[in-house]
This record gives C-alpha cells, structure tokens and sequence, in this order.
C-alpha cells in the first residue's frame, strides 16, 4: 500500500509532467472539434489535466482499496499508464441517445477500430462512455506522443448528475454525506434521467415538424436530424459534407426531397458496395456510394474541391469509377 | 496570367459540363453586363431576337441557344428548342440586350466572382419532386469552370429563387 510520502513523490514527479498532460488533452479536445463538426454532431467540449490534489486524493482511495495496479515504481515511472485519466476530455451530448454516436466520433478520430466497449452504466447513477485514446500517431507532437487521454461522453442532463455526485462522494470536506444529501442525490438522479427523457422527446417532436415543413434543410445539423428520423437511429460520419453534396446537386433540399432520394435504399445499395472495398461501417459513406448510380460525375467533381486529409468518404467518391 | 473575360463559349462550355443532363445554366456576377458583354461582342448577325420569347438566340457548335435577362443579376443560357431562330435584325438585338441589361441592378451582395448553378431535371416523379442542380463557378485566371463548394453557395440558391419563377415563366 503506498504511504503517504510515497504518494507526495508521485504528486511532485507529476507536476513536473502536467504541461505535457494539458497539451495532450487540449490536442484531444482540438481535433475532436474539428470531427464533431464534420459529423454535424452538436457536443460540448472541454479538457483539462487532473489536477495534483485530485491526483493525490485519487492515489489516496486507491490504496486504502489495496488496488495492486497503484504501485510506487510504476506510478514513478509513468503515471499515465496507470492513471489513465491525467488528461482528460470531455464531450457532451444534449440527445442522449448520441452518446454511443459521438463515442464512436471519438474512436474513429485517432483511428481506433471497433465499438467503444467501456460504457458505464454503475451503481452510484455514473452514466458515460468512456474511450482510451493513446497520442501514439505519427501526427501528434513529439511532447505528447505516447501520452493517453481519456475521453469521456455523456448527456448534458448526467454530466449534471456525474459532477456533483462525484464530488460529493468523493471531495468529502471531511464531513460525510448525511441522510437527506443522499435522498436530494436520489432526486437529482432521477431529475436527470427525466431530463434525458424530455430532450429526446423534444428532438423527436422537433424532427417530426422539419419532415412536415416544406422549409429548405439550411444546415447539416437538420440533415442529421431529418435522416436520423428516416433510419430511426442515430447515423454515423461526416454529415456536415454529406450536407454539402446534397446541397449543392438537390434544390430544394427539403425533408420531402430527401425522403424522394430514397436514402434508406440507397445506404442499403451503398453498404453492399462499401463492405466490397472493405470498407468499415459508416452511415453518410454508404448512403453517398448508394447515392452514386444518380451523381456520380457531381459528387466526383465537388469531392475533388475538399482540400484537408483524405477522408474515408473522399476516398469512396474518388474511387467510385465505375461502379 | 491574364484575366479572361467570360465569352459566348465560356457560357455554352458551362451549360454542357455534364453533357445534355443538364437543362439550363443560371449565371451569376455582381454585375451581369459581364455576361452580356460576351453576347455583345459577338460579329454581327450572331445574336438575334428569339421569336415570341424575351430572349437572345445565338450558335455555338451547330446548336443553337437562349440567352435571358433577370433584373436581379441572374442570366439563363438554355438550349434552343427546335426551329427557334431568331427573328430580328442584329440591331435590333443589340439595342434590347442593351435595354436588358441595364435593367438589372449592381448587386453588391453578390460575389465579384462569376457563379454558375446548372438546373436539371426532377430527380423522381410528381410535381414537387427535387431537381437536379450543379453549383460553379468560373475560374477567370483558366477560363475554365469547376465544381463550386464554398460558402457563397447558399447566396446563389436565394438569389437564383427570385428569378427562377419569372426564368421559367418566360419558357
């Protein structure tokens, strides 16, 4: 069990670290804006470095818990490692139900395969996904690179209830929570849960009057949400150029448009194509490569305008000779 | 490089970038006398009076096409339909292109680059199917157009609303 000197060695060798954390972080936080808003996802964004009395408090819990992982020498020689969270960035989510969507953002960001498998769903009423995000890339700065980051998203109704529980489970001011702090926390819980429950409504209410208007879809936020409302599920990648493609071949580009190019079929059609090139899985890029039988020529041309990194959904226009 | 002015080629070259599937082509530019300078330049007796039609017929490749004037900047370069030949002497023309294009008003909203929208057919059945379209624009320095993907594209579909109804109207 680490004594309490040996925890003040690990605190003082991480503040000589911490610049290197809050730059891993804030090159996390940066890149994720940049993704969010090619998914048109609307997220809150923010990162910091753990603090190093959070840190020592974190230290303190996990070896009066004997937790084995918590050993001096390997907290000496990279707190990171073992600490998985010193930089640390989080995204909010106002629906809910994108917080599987933006975990999957999150992965496909630094090229992490798979399905974010950590979500937390614990007893104390913690709800999050949470994605280890390693700044291994050839891309990142050599001051960051080998750092871990962790990412953690989550509705903006149980952030609410995260943050405050957390803290006062855990940033106890040597007084410990008393009967009707834990009802009031009870409450809290459930308040959030409803919150949850209204936004959701809310968006589906909202998607429901956008199919029913003739108003012209202005912004790849309402794309999202009229085809989210087609696939009855969220979707997933660059909505924000599937935007731009749709705006610029389709006039008008309404609700009753998108539902007349059948996107359903077309992802369908499309997904077929996609996993031929072996392509992952990926929403706006199977309903674009379904897309091509009618705009193929345009969707080349305009793709061929993208300046920036190749895009898997670039990738699949410009290679779509042909097919 | 020099800056090459847009020409009677330049419109049909853009009307054509998808060969026949697109049906007319709106142009765009802060000031449209830019667009008709090109139908004024031509020799005379290139540019006629359309029959029936406020609009001016010109050759190009062995086709013929229309040429058409909204006051809000926008001008319509459209295929012929078959037999439509001009009809009036070339002065005639020139003095009501003249007329038309002094008509339309110096939109300073508008972008000093020259902006073209392509307008297909609709893109399914029924009336108030989508249409096809195509955003532009024209590359001064090349004389060439390319695929337009930037932020002026939303200005360009308002602006072009305003004077489809009465393009349309007009045949």
């Amino acid at each position: 069990m680490l004594s309490e000197d040996q925890i003040g060695r690990v605190i003082e060798a991480y503040r000589l670290q911490m610049a290197r954390y809050e730059a891993a972080a804030k090159f996390v936080e940066q890149r994720l804006r940049r993704e969010f808003r090619a998914a048109a996802l609307p997220v809150l964004l923010s990162s910091r470095a753990k603090h190093p009395e959070d840190l020592r408090e974190k230290l303190r819990r996990r070896a009066i818990e004997g937790d084995p992982r918590f050993e001096l020498e390997p907290l000496l020689n990279d707190v990171n490692q073992v600490v998985t969270d010193v930089a640390g960035c989080r995204v909010i989510v106002y629906d809910p139900r994108l917080e599987m969507p933006a975990a999957l953002v999150v992965q496909r960001a630094f090229g992490l395969d798979g399905i974010p498998d950590e979500v937390h769903r614990k007893p104390s009423g913690y709800r999050a996904t949470h994605v280890l995000v390693p700044l291994a890339q050839a891309d990142t700065e050599l001051s960051i690179r080998g750092a871990i980051c962790e990412v953690q998203v989550t509705s903006i109704a149980s952030h609410v209830f995260n943050e405050i529980e957390h803290d006062i489970r855990y940033k106890t001011k040597n007084v410990a929570a008393g009967a009707r702090v834990h009802r009031t926390l009870e409450d809290l819980q459930h308040a959030s849960r409803v919150l949850d429950r209204v936004v959701e409504w809310l968006q589906d209410e909202r998607a429901r009057e956008i199919d029913r208007s003739k108003k012209t879809i202005d912004s790849a936020e309402t794309l999202r949400f009229v085809i989210e409302r087609i696939f009855e599920r969220p979707i997933t990648g660059e909505v924000e150029k599937l935007f731009r493609l749709l705006q610029r071949s389709t006039d008008p580009l309404t609700a009753h448009a998108i539902e007349k190019l059948d996107l359903l079929q077309a992802a369908h059609r499309g997904a077929e194509r996609g996993s031929s090139r072996n392509y992952r899985p990926d929403d706006v890029v199977e309903i674009v490569l379904g897309l091509l039988d009618r705009f193929q020529e345009e969707f080349r041309a305009i793709a061929s305008s993208w300046r920036g990194p190749q895009t898997l959904l670039k990738r699949a226009i410009m290679e779509s000779e042909g097919s | 490089m020099s800056i090459k002015q847009l020409s009677v080629d330049d419109l049909v070259r853009g009307l054509e970038y998808f060969g026949d599937r697109y049906e007319a082509l709106d142009v765009m530019a802060r000031d449209t006398r830019d667009v008709g300078r090109a139908l004024l330049e031509q020799k005379p007796g290139e540019v006629r009076l359309a029959s029936g039609e406020p609009a001016f017929v010109f050759a190009r490749g062995g086709r013929a096409y229309q040429l058409r004037f909204h006051p809000s900047g926008i001008a319509r370069v459209t295929r012929a339909k078959n037999g439509a030949v001009g009809v009036s002497e070339n002065p005639v023309a020139r003095s009501l292109l003249g007329a038309a294009l002094a008509a339309t008003v110096l939109d300073h909203a508008l972008p000093s680059a020259i902006l073209g929208f392509l307008v297909g057919g609709p893109l399914a059945a029924g009336p108030d199917a989508p249409r096809r379209v195509f955003t532009m624009s024209y590359d001064p320095q090349t004389g060439e157009w390319q695929a337009y993907d930037g932020p002026l594209a939303n200005r360009v579909r308002e602006v072009r609303l305003e004077a489809d109804a009465a393009l349309r109207s007009a045949g």
